[in-house]
């Protein structure tokens, strides 16, 4: 063979190394170890939020386990619930991922993802420790879904400082007493008293609604899942008369469409009272991030029964990851088991977005951490928190929750602007409810 | 081989490559989207039945349709004229000679580089009724004693979504014009000029034929863009206050990803692209017909 015929490449050569190739970036991309790649690949769906701190754990987690590199792919929050239904309709690959308690039903139903239980026993064990709302949240048809990347409560706050110089020395225990608060304070120059978060594209907005309407007492499905919201002796029904009113009759509230510009807007000392996700508190109270920080308190939801709406985003393993093989599982298990779980005894994980970030958790060990309880000490009172955090509820999840949530949304939109009444944007949100059950149910 | 090939055999065979394109970007998504509208498509549930024109008619039945639409065609109809003249108004100052030019011709382009999503936050900032600095110029003005909730009253809303759209998609026209503006000899002036022409009679004798047609294409680019706006009106009002600031392109996105009714996004989004080529034979058939003759 000539020196320029060894230099060519032959057919054959040319189909081996070609299939040789394929194989490998097949193996890579399916996580299997190759050689000279002995690592197991996990691909890792996010919303955006602390991504340097998810960074940083993933580099902590690969540390611990370095048989195991994680890619982490980050969407935007208000987009992925539909970001991931498309990443799996397309097959895209996704081993571990954020879920909520809203989308469980849904991407189990679609067999997007599988109970953990089913390839971990072990998980079993997590279940005593953790908030019951919180299992709740995490179960579906009687299976354990997720580990909790964090639980939290959607709360009551006020401004401590501006309630006491009006002479207001207990915060409101019910939506009259709110209302009476309010409008002692806009009597007194505050234009807007209550500051909301509405926006029709931000599932928060219906979150937060139900979390009000819990503290009248209700929830707004029976124990068939048919609606009742739409009852005018409902609390729901009663809740957004007050809410619509609050805004357009009354005058004492107004909203901005994100919870990043209610921190700001209540740091103006114009408004007084906020209903948002309990982790805003900590940004309240920031010194760092709004000149008011000392001056917000948490309150017990407004209403009779004061319960509000306890929910819990988990960390998830998807079908995809589950057909892989049990490399693939059992990497996927230590990764929720390291983000979920404990890690040498602790919720190292949970509780560092604890302590740094004010999420609130699931794990009930976190309540008497002395790490955790200075950290929030000095922005909610712990007592307080963990009083609420008892009487929160788990809301309604179906599978077609998710689907019904936006045309939720939009009604009550549309009831907020008075384009139509309250009785007909529940009226259309209930009847839309039971055409998509009808739909789901096969 | 080219030789065995012969008359509009090879015409046929050059233009396949553009043709194998257009099909696989245009007709076959479009095609798909079709076929779509005519099913019930949802991800999570099994099979895709046929459902005749149901996803039409409930579409065409939908109290957000009529408001979505109705919002859109508000948003064209002010936006779009308004661009087209202040796009000519910048671009007849921009092609004068004057000191600072120099700097002022690339600065009226930094709207153009900056994401559509980033623009709808700047905007919201600027217009936020608690701290923006909107509110805060005019009150230090003492225009407004109290800050004004720009973001959520309906017409204030509306009003607000409008000028970041319009800040938002001027440059692209005044690129158009001033390259329309440049072709223009400057001789002509100079003899208008002498003539004794005015400033007006300057533009409507000698600027205005030569930039209309370039107006026409504006016209019909921006009511197009105006059509499918999406990130500025929901990064700034999420389209509220109700559904004041709802867009088209909203509901379509929201029924296809939010509810997952894949079928009625489509059957609303042949809707629109029926209705968008209304618009473009609308405004076309509305230009004087020595326009169109001219270009021929």
């Amino acid at each position: 063979m000539t020196e320029e015929q060894e230099r060519m490449i032959s057919r054959r050569d040319f189909l081996k190394r070609s299939a040789g190739g394929a194989a490998a970036l097949a193996a890579i991309s399916s996580g299997i170890p190759v050689w000279g790649q002995d690592k197991t690949s996990l691909d890792f769906a996010v919303w955006s939020y602390g991504i340097q701190t998810v960074l940083d754990n993933i580099d902590k987690f690969e540390e611990t386990y370095p048989d195991i590199s994680v890619k982490l792919h980050d969407f935007p929050w208000t987009d992925y619930r539909s970001t991931m239904v498309n990443r799996f309709r397309n097959q895209t690959s996704t081993d571990v991922l954020y879920n909520g308690g809203d989308w469980l039903p849904e991407f189990a139903l679609a067999g997007w993802v599988v109970p953990l239980e089913r390839y971990f026993p072990r998980v079993e064990e997590y279940k005593d420790e953790i908030a019951d709302y919180a299992i709740s949240e995490m179960t579906y048809k009687d299976k354990l879904y997720g580990l909790p990347y964090y639980a939290d409560l959607i709360t009551f706050m006020y401004n401590e400082k501006i309630l006491k110089e009006h002479g207001i020395n207990e915060p409101p225990s019910t939506w009259e007493e709110l209302k009476e608060d309010s409008m002692k304070l806009k009597e007194e120059g505050m234009k807007n008293p209550i500051m909301y978060e509405v926006a029709e594209d931000l599932p928060n907005f219906l979150s937060a609604f139900w979390s009000m309407v819990y503290g009248r007492g209700e929830r707004p499905f029976n124990e068939d899942n048919e609606p009742v919201f739409n009852d005018p002796d409902h609390a729901a029904y009663k809740q957004l008369e007050w809410f619509t009113k609050s805004l357009n009759d009354w005058d004492l509230a107004t909203y901005l469409s994100h919870e990043t510009e209610v921190a700001p807007a209540m740091g103006t000392g114009e408004h007084a009272f906020t209903i948002l996700y309990n982790y805003n508190l900590a940004q309240l109270n920031n010194p760092d991030a709004n000149p008011r920080a000392g001056q917000f308190r948490l309150g017990l939801m407004p209403g009779n029964e004061q319960h509000c709406f306890g929910f819990a985003k988990m960390y998830s393993m998807s079908q995809m990851a589950a057909q892989r093989g049990r490399g693939v599982r059992d990497a996927a298990w230590k990764f929720i088991d390291y983000f979920g779980g404990k890690v040498d005894g602790t919720y190292k994980v949970s509780k560092r977005w604890a302590v740094e970030k004010g999420l609130g958790f699931a794990q009930l060990p976190l309540y008497d951490d002395p790490d955790v309880r200075d950290a929030w000490s000095s922005w909610v009172d712990m007592d307080r928190y963990r009083e609420q955090a008892e009487i929160a509820w788990a809301p309604t999840r179906t599978s077609w929750y998710g689907a019904w949530s936006p045309f939720m949304r939009s009604q009550m939109m549309q009831a907020i602007a008075g384009e139509i009444s309250v009785g007909r944007a529940l009226d259309n949100a209930a009847k839309r409810w039971d055409e998509l059950k009808e739909e789901y149910t096969f | 081989m080219f030789k065995k090939v012969r008359g509009s055999s090879l015409a046929y065979i050059l233009i396949l490559p553009a043709f194998a394109l257009i099909l696989i970007f245009t007709l076959y998504p479009f095609g798909r989207a079709l076929w779509t509208s005519f099913h019930r498509i949802n991800p999570v549930l099994p099979g895709n039945p046929f459902v005749g024109f149901s996803n039409y008619t409930s579409v065409f039945s939908s109290y957000y349709f009529v408001k979505s639409l109705r919002n859109t065609l508000i948003m064209i109809g002010f936006t779009v004229p308004i661009i087209t003249i202040m796009s000519i108004a910048i671009s007849r100052l921009l092609i004068e000679n004057f000191y600072g030019r120099g700097i002022l011709r690339p600065a009226v382009l930094i709207p153009w580089v900056i994401p559509s999503a980033i623009t709808g936050l700047i905007w919201q900032w600027l217009f936020n009724g608690s701290y923006g600095a909107i509110n805060a110029l005019l009150s230090r003005m003492g225009v407004i004693s109290d800050y004004i909730p720009w973001l959520t009253e309906v017409l204030t809303a509306k009003f607000a979504v409008m000028v970041a759209f319009i800040w938002a998609q001027l440059p692209f026209p005044i690129i158009l014009m001033l390259a329309a503006m440049t072709a223009i000899p400057s001789d002509l002036y100079d003899a208008a000029k002498v003539d004794g022409a005015t400033a007006f009679d300057s533009f409507r004798y000698i600027t205005w034929p030569h930039i209309r047609t370039m107006a026409v294409i504006v016209i019909i680019y921006e009511t197009l863009t105006a059509f499918t706006s999406y990130s500025i009106p929901y990064a700034m009002t999420g389209g509220g206050p109700g559904t004041a600031t709802s867009m088209i392109s909203y509901y379509i996105w929201s029924l296809s990803f939010d509810q997952l009714q894949f079928g009625k996004g489509a059957a609303l989004a042949a809707i629109i692209a029926g209705l968008s080529l209304i618009f473009i034979f609308a405004i076309i058939k509305a230009i004087p017909s020595e326009i169109m003759l001219e270009e021929e």
